[in-house]
């Protein structure tokens, strides 16, 4: 059986024959009652799987990684000819696995971004903790905002505001907590 | 292009953004972008982005479960116990107590009863079938539906016939 889907509650595989647009599926397994709302791409055929077509004469360009295979693309990144299975396409253009893993790791281009650590959410919640208390966390929120002032946000994010509040709040903070110590040293010598 | 993409908050969450969202160390939501539905997972101090293009994806799948029941017995059985204590007691501070306690929760019943059924609901693409663990509510999936179907099909549309293409040889002719 051609695996379409699986059973949301066994995760039973269910051929594309069991669901119908607009009908609750019952697996014939676990008997669960489902819905599935299906959009045109369910019907779409894979494509086929390209091996890259051989090499017939010697004059022909080949694939770098396979020398019996006919060079299809050449790699937008280090200029290497790829036949059709090392060809990777990614946002419409070619890259050998190489390239497009280095591409991964290092681009700044957003749309190759898969993860990011979100300082400035971090440094402003270490900010209001050393508020609550956690006097320790004003330094660390105003050295982590300072550090940071210039790292990419959240790709989410479209304003800034969240490290100069930190940063305000954490020297707030750090005064807050100097003139309290002072105060507390005065105090204690006076008396003494 | 380098430029940052626009992604617009969608889901059930989507007006929580930037006020105590931050605080929630786990947190799943959802966004979107021009071509594409941008998953984004914070775990502690990191988003995890997952890509879900409009043009690849085959189906919305949703599985109705029984947790609003749960809830519902979880909120109306010490709601009565507490009515119960209330209405038996002659302590006049136990009778308020006792009162404002089943009514709170008696409020927290029905305000869930009012957000629909439970469900947990998947999104289907050639490869995989992720699983959208911030959409509970069978409410929350008619409204997903509602601006993820026309984004879609938009997506989805079958290629209109080449301009060059000759005209169908089998047209019947006017009359």
């Amino acid at each position: 059986m051609n695996a379409f889907l699986q059973c949301p509650s066994c995760n039973d595989p269910l051929s594309r024959e069991v669901v119908r647009a607009g009908m609750p599926i019952s697996c014939p397994r676990c008997r669960a009652v489902f819905h599935v709302e299906l959009f045109p791409a369910a019907d779409l055929a894979p494509p086929p799987p390209q091996a890259g077509d051989p090499l017939l004469h010697p004059e022909e360009a080949a694939c770098y990684h396979h020398p019996d295979r006919k060079a299809a693309q050449v790699c937008a990144e280090c200029g290497r000819f790829l036949c059709s299975l090392c060809a990777l396409e990614i946002h419409e253009e070619h890259y050998c696995a190489t390239c497009l893993e280095h591409k991964r790791r290092h681009s700044p281009d957003p749309r190759w971004i898969t993860s990011r650590v979100i300082y400035d959410e971090l440094a402003l919640l270490m900010a209001v903790g050393s508020w609550l208390g956690l006097v320790f966390l004003g330094p660390l929120a105003l050295v982590l905002a300072w550090r940071h002032r210039r790292s990419p946000m959240s790709l989410t994010e479209r304003h800034s505001w969240r490290m100069p509040a930190a940063a305000i709040l954490a020297v707030l903070n750090i005064l807050a907590v100097s003139v309290l110590l002072i105060w507390l040293v005065v105090h204690w010598s006076s008396e003494t | 292009m380098n430029s940052p993409p626009r992604y617009i908050p969608v889901g059930p969450f989507a007006a929580q953004r930037g006020t105590l969202d931050m605080l929630l160390p786990v947190r799943w939501r959802w966004y979107r972008g021009d071509d594409h539905l941008l998953l984004v997972k914070k775990s502690v101090s990191r988003e995890h982005y997952h890509r879900l293009y409009y043009r690849d994806i085959q189906a919305l799948i949703w599985l109705p479960t029984n947790h609003w029941i749960w809830y519902q017995v979880l909120c109306w059985v010490p709601a009565l116990l507490f009515g119960i204590i209330a209405a038996a007691t002659r302590d006049r501070d136990g009778f308020y107590f006792s009162g404002a306690v089943a009514v709170l929760l008696a409020l927290l019943a029905v305000a869930n009863l009012a957000q629909g059924r439970t469900c947990r609901a998947f999104l289907k693409t050639p490869i995989q079938q992720i699983d959208l663990p911030h959409i509970h509510r069978q409410r929350d999936v008619q409204r997903m539906l509602s601006w993820l179907r026309p984004l879609i099909l938009a997506h989805q549309r079958p290629a209109s016939p080449s301009p060059e293409a000759p005209p169908s040889s089998t047209s019947t002719p006017s009359a």
